[in-house]
């Protein structure tokens, strides 16, 4: 645990989730991304949790089979009658 | 012209089935995907059909407040979770909300010796099993904004929390995620 750029590991460790989603301000992120830079345990952390949170939404949702569509087209046509 | 879903949406609400299928068709898939997370592959779709009967019933009473697609999902949810309490059979599981980061974060592999988090990610099938192995209240949080990829405001609308509690859950979840990931890969 130690303090580079400002900011200690344990405070890059709690925002990491804001720093891979961009809700951090200017300031915060510019003393984040330093702090990356000169430590190699938090640089590889961090890389492998952004690397994570990206691979979660590569795989677009599979479609409905058209089957199912028209089986709830069905039922809602019932329901509505 | 493409209606846009908020029309769709409105247009259901006055009774129009074709408008309403035409919704499904967009975001069926995905809600059918979230469903599957909240009660598993076996119940999933009684559970979306159930919801999606009660979206298309309640659609009137959409106010444009919201995005029609975090409206949808906020209705298909509540139904999975009332399909969840009487078919009973997950039991209550406590997930500490106030779990120590470092703890967290140190499970997940944080400091440790050389990791391959990046690696592991890139396996599909080893992803899944991890976000299986997830409470479900981490998974919802995670699959709403990570694998569907609502914005923070909506996966918060969705499941009912202020952005700040979302974000701190989606955080622990996150964490809990590369746990998982390291265990499964230990476990392969």
């Amino acid at each position: 645990m130690r303090e580079v750029g400002g900011i200690r590991c344990d405070a890059v460790l709690a925002s990491l989730s804001d720093y891979v989603d961009g809700d951090l301000d200017v300031a915060t992120r510019e003393r984040i991304a330093t702090h990356l830079a000169g430590c190699p345990e938090c640089e590889r952390f961090g890389a492998g949790f952004a690397a994570m949170v990206s691979a979660l939404g590569q795989d677009p949702p599979p479609d409905l089979s058209p089957e199912r569509v028209a089986a709830l087209a069905a039922l809602l046509r019932d329901g509505a009658g | 012209m493409e209606d846009d879903d908020e029309a769709l949406l409105r247009r259901a609400g006055a009774g129009e089935c074709g408008a309403f299928e035409a919704l499904v068709l967009r975001h069926g898939g995905a809600l059918r995907r979230f469903v599957v997370g909240l009660v598993g592959p076996r119940e999933a779709d009684d559970a979306l059909q159930q919801g999606l009967v009660a979206a298309f019933r309640g659609a009137g009473g959409f106010r444009g407040d919201a995005r029609a697609r975090t409206w949808l999902f906020t209705v298909v949810r509540n139904a999975a979770l009332r399909h969840r309490r009487r078919e009973a059979r997950h039991a209550h599981e406590a997930v500490p909300e106030d779990e120590a980061l470092l703890a967290l974060g140190l499970a997940a592999g944080w400091g440790a010796s050389p990791e391959r988090l990046v690696e592991r990610s890139q396996q599909r099938a080893l992803l899944a099993r991890a976000l299986g192995r997830l409470p479900a209240r981490d998974r919802e949080v995670v699959m709403l904004r990570d694998v569907e990829g609502l914005a923070g405001p909506e996966a918060a609308e969705v499941l009912g929390l202020a952005v700040p509690a979302m974000k701190s859950r989606l955080h622990r979840a996150r964490l809990r995620l590369a746990a998982a990931l390291r265990e499964e890969s230990l476990d392969a």
